[in-house]
């Protein structure tokens, strides 16, 4: 990586972040929440960015985690870490089944698109009934000082933490992937699958890679937030989680490495804001925003902000040298 | 298609040819995998690969060159490239080297850092050739790779393709309605009318079959003349 | 004795079902236009029946005290919206890329949806009780009016779009369209204003079929969703975008909604809605009548 020296100043403001905000709980419960939503758009850059499959399943892989998480951790005392695997795993087959028939079948675009979000509802419909697990109920998780290997906390810095390692191996991953034949492969199937498949390239395979990959991490976000919250529910199977994660993906740049995170970052804090201020006046109004940005974006600047913060990126190695 | 029956020889160029509908470009699809035949078998060197996926039959040494280009647009040249280089090695270095060959060859080397959507239709067709070339073929199938092109670029063509298969030992089956191409550079011609077979031989035994000259009788063949 | 005692809720469910089809036909006659046509993707579509319904409560319990009256105020203020959307968004997302269309039409199903929150709040509406509030009753089988006049009103309306669709020289050049754009623009059409048109038509379908799934179940800023993914699910399975079609294919989903959430639970009714979509995409994707 030649950016050294900015990444650097980045990582020591992300590692001392909790104490520049004087740990307070409040301040340090958003913060993490944010890396935890910008850490499902760095994910979803596998599928989205590079593959150029319009994925709108995030809220069915996160809601995962959290209710699987959730479950073992109140009805059999299994440790959250233990919890976070199970649900990746569990993410990642239902990826799978999902996956393997609709890339095997042809599924593009809209319909695609159309499927992945019926999976959000028709998850949420099915944990509704599951009453042994889920039901309309909320179901708590006990509450506990501190106790790290069970991974439950009732400091939220610990879930700060746990969640940068998250957001830091995300990235880490996906920019491997971007810079190696598996990221090639990928844009190539989003360019022209036929064209890639003559080259070699096995679509169905990578396509269902990307997506098994993505849906993991989202998984993991969602046992965090379940551990972080202390309770889960059905409704945590979110369609918004789906739609926020698009439109910060789209406005950040498909494919482009820095602008998304960096977007969703600024993004997530406005509606953060707006929640706190404007929300319990006009309902819904944070969300509004986005709405908003993902039409002019797509009428004006389809490329998001990506290739700006990209020149800008290449502007600041240079000033390094 | 109706009951074709044709094989290729390794180290040949045959050319296939016929009126427009005759089938051809459905044959080169079912010969790379984007279609199933109802019936019969696809052998490549001596397996049977009939149904098998597209990338499958990539792997196993088939290259094509789609009749109207399929370029990827939001790439540049090299990483296009790129994505042939790959097919038989994980490792960068190794795949760069490869498409740094296949660029040089069919002379865009000076193009790579271009984006695939800035150049024009006989620029992408030397590319969709250099990418197809990265893969290190044994058989390269060129769906009219010289329509569109000005004379000039027509006989660039006709040399870089005598190139490949001299130089680098690569079967070629190619499609074409230009005669002056075909007929400069096959080995063998086969030729197409409704799905069928009507005559195969030598440039100039086809030529001068009458059921060549019936089929094309009426039709005004706009591709090239001489 | 088992089998007649089930045979009444099964014969009623199918009755039920038949008749929602034929309301649900109409709602995702709108869709199947402007996609057919425009070859527009519009993810909000379901959002629009929704905001449709929210406004035919609103204009019942304000104006006109009777839901049946709705149709006059929403058919053209809907008509009105699909200009609005048309020059709004859709005129510059009909020549981009179909991702970039979904994003779109997220954005704004996000606008509609947040915006019913904001007016209406998340309980559901449903309109005052109307003067068709009586039933038929044949034999054990009960219809209740103001359903069976919504599932009239629909077909109507759906014969009368046929009508137009095969007689009238717009409909003739939206069909033609839904073919091949190019020739139509080359013989002189003029396709903006076609598409304005195809846009503002399929608007007003959407305006009546608000006002008419109104009698059949309550709004919530939530329905959106259940409507489109609906609504695109018919639009599947039918295929070719036909007035015939399309109608066949809602009767099925009708049926499939009414047994889920008779003999089921009405929870249960979207898990079977959906998994049926999905089935009909991997198994047919070109759905019951052609291409897609």
């Amino acid at each position: 990586m030649k950016a050294k020296l900015p990444i650097a100043i980045l990582s020591a403001l992300l590692l001392f972040l909790p104490l520049m905000l004087g740990l307070n709980d409040y301040y340090v419960f958003l913060t993490t929440l944010i890396l935890l939503y910008t850490s499902i758009v760095v994910a979803w850059q596998l599928i989205g960015g590079f593959g150029g499959q319009l994925d709108l399943g995030a809220g069915a892989y996160h809601g995962l985690g959290a209710i699987i998480t959730g479950y073992f951790m109140v009805y059999h005392g299994l440790s959250g870490w233990v919890g976070l695997v199970l649900s990746g795993l569990a993410a990642a087959g239902v990826a799978f089944i999902i996956g393997y028939p609709s890339f095997r079948f042809g599924l593009r675009e809209v319909w695609y698109a159309l499927s992945s979000l019926a999976l959000v509802l028709i998850l949420q419909k099915i944990f509704l009934l599951w009453t042994d697990v889920a039901g309309p109920l909320e179901r708590y998780i006990p509450y506990m000082e501190f106790d790290p290997l069970f991974m439950k906390s009732g400091y939220k810095v610990f879930y700060y933490y746990i969640t940068l390692a998250l957001l830091t191996t995300t990235f880490i991953m996906v920019f491997r992937i971007k810079k190696g034949k598996t990221g090639l492969y990928l844009m190539s199937i989003r360019e022209n699958e036929d064209a890639a498949e003559m080259l070699g390239v096995n679509v169905r395979k990578y396509k269902l890679l990307a997506l098994m990959l993505y849906s993991f991490i989202t998984a993991i976000t969602g046992g965090i937030y379940t551990s972080m919250v202390g309770f889960y529910h059905p409704t945590l199977f979110d369609s918004w989680i789906s739609i926020q994660t698009v439109t910060l993906a789209i406005a950040g740049g498909l494919g482009h490495f820095w602008g998304p995170p960096i977007t969703s970052v600024i993004l997530l804090s406005v509606q953060e804001y707006l929640r706190i201020t404007l929300g319990a006046v006009i309902i819904g109004l944070h969300q509004v925003i986005f709405g908003i940005i993902l039409i002019i974006i797509i009428l004006f600047k389809p490329d998001g902000v990506g290739p700006l913060i990209d020149s800008l990126t290449t502007r600041l190695v240079k000033l390094q040298r | 298609m109706n009951n074709v029956s044709m094989s290729v020889n390794e180290h040949e160029i045959v050319g296939l040819i016929g009126p427009n509908g005759a089938g051809k470009t459905t044959l080169f699809n079912v010969v790379t995998g984007f279609l199933k035949p109802d019936s019969g078998r696809v052998k490549l060197f001596g397996e049977d690969v009939t149904g098998f996926n597209p990338h499958q039959i990539a792997f196993r040494g088939v290259a094509r060159c789609f009749q109207v280009v399929k370029p990827f647009l939001g790439m540049t040249v090299f990483e296009t490239v790129m994505v042939g280089a790959y097919l038989r090695t994980h490792d960068a270095k190794t795949a760069e080297a490869k498409a740094v060959e296949a660029m040089k060859l069919t002379g865009i080397y000076e193009l790579r850092n271009r984006m695939a959507r800035e150049l024009n239709t006989p620029q992408l067709k030397l590319v969709e050739l250099a990418r197809s070339l990265a893969t290190e073929p044994r058989i390269l199938l060129l769906d009219e790779p010289v329509s569109g092109l000005t004379p000039v670029e027509v006989d660039h063509m006709i040399s870089l393709v005598r190139k490949l298969n001299k130089e680098l030992g690569i079967t070629i089956l190619l499609v074409e309605h230009v005669m002056r191409f075909v007929m400069n550079i096959s080995d063998r011609v086969i030729v197409l009318n409704h799905g069928e077979i009507i005559s195969e031989g030598t440039p100039q035994e086809v030529s001068n079959d009458v059921k060549v000259i019936e089929a094309y009788l009426g039709t005004r063949n706009t591709a090239g003349k001489g | 004795m088992v089998g007649a005692d089930l045979s009444v809720p099964i014969v009623q469910t199918i009755v039920f079902g038949l008749m929602l089809g034929g309301v649900y036909a109409l709602a995702a006659m709108g869709l199947a236009l402007l996609f057919g046509v425009a070859n527009l993707v519009n993810f909000a579509h379901g959002e629009y029946i929704m905001l449709a319904m929210y406004i035919t409560y609103l204009v019942s319990i304000s104006f006109f005290q009777d839901p049946v009256l709705s149709p006059i105020a929403t058919i053209p203020a809907f008509f009105g919206i699909g200009v609005l959307t048309y020059f709004g968004v859709f005129k510059r997302l009909i020549k981009a890329p179909p991702l970039s269309q979904i994003a779109a039409t997220v954005g704004i199903l996000v606008l509609l949806r947040n915006l019913a929150l904001a007016i209406w709040a998340a309980e559901p509406k449903a309109p005052p009780t109307t003067v068709f509030a009586s039933s038929i009753n044949i034999g054990p089988i009960i219809i209740p009016m103001d359903k069976l006049l919504a599932t009239c009103v629909s077909v109507a309306a759906l014969a009368a779009l046929n009508q137009f669709l095969e007689r009238s020289r717009l409909g003739i050049a939206m069909r033609a369209a839904a073919d091949d754009v190019e020739a139509v623009s080359l013989m002189g059409v003029d396709v903006g204003r076609l598409f304005l048109l195809t846009t503002g038509i399929s608007m007003a379908l959407v305006g009546l079929s608000g006002s008419l799934i109104m009698t059949y179940q309550a709004v919530t800023p939530t329905s959106g969703l259940l409507f489109g993914l609906l609504t695109w699910a018919i639009v599947a399975l039918a295929g070719l975008g036909t007035v015939k079609g399309i109608l066949i294919s809602s009767t099925i989903f009708g049926l499939a909604d009414s047994f889920a959430s008779g003999l089921w639970d009405a929870r249960g009714r979207e898990i079977v809605l959906y998994g049926l979509f999905i089935l009909i995409l991997w198994l047919k994707p070109k759905g019951l009548f052609g291409r897609r």
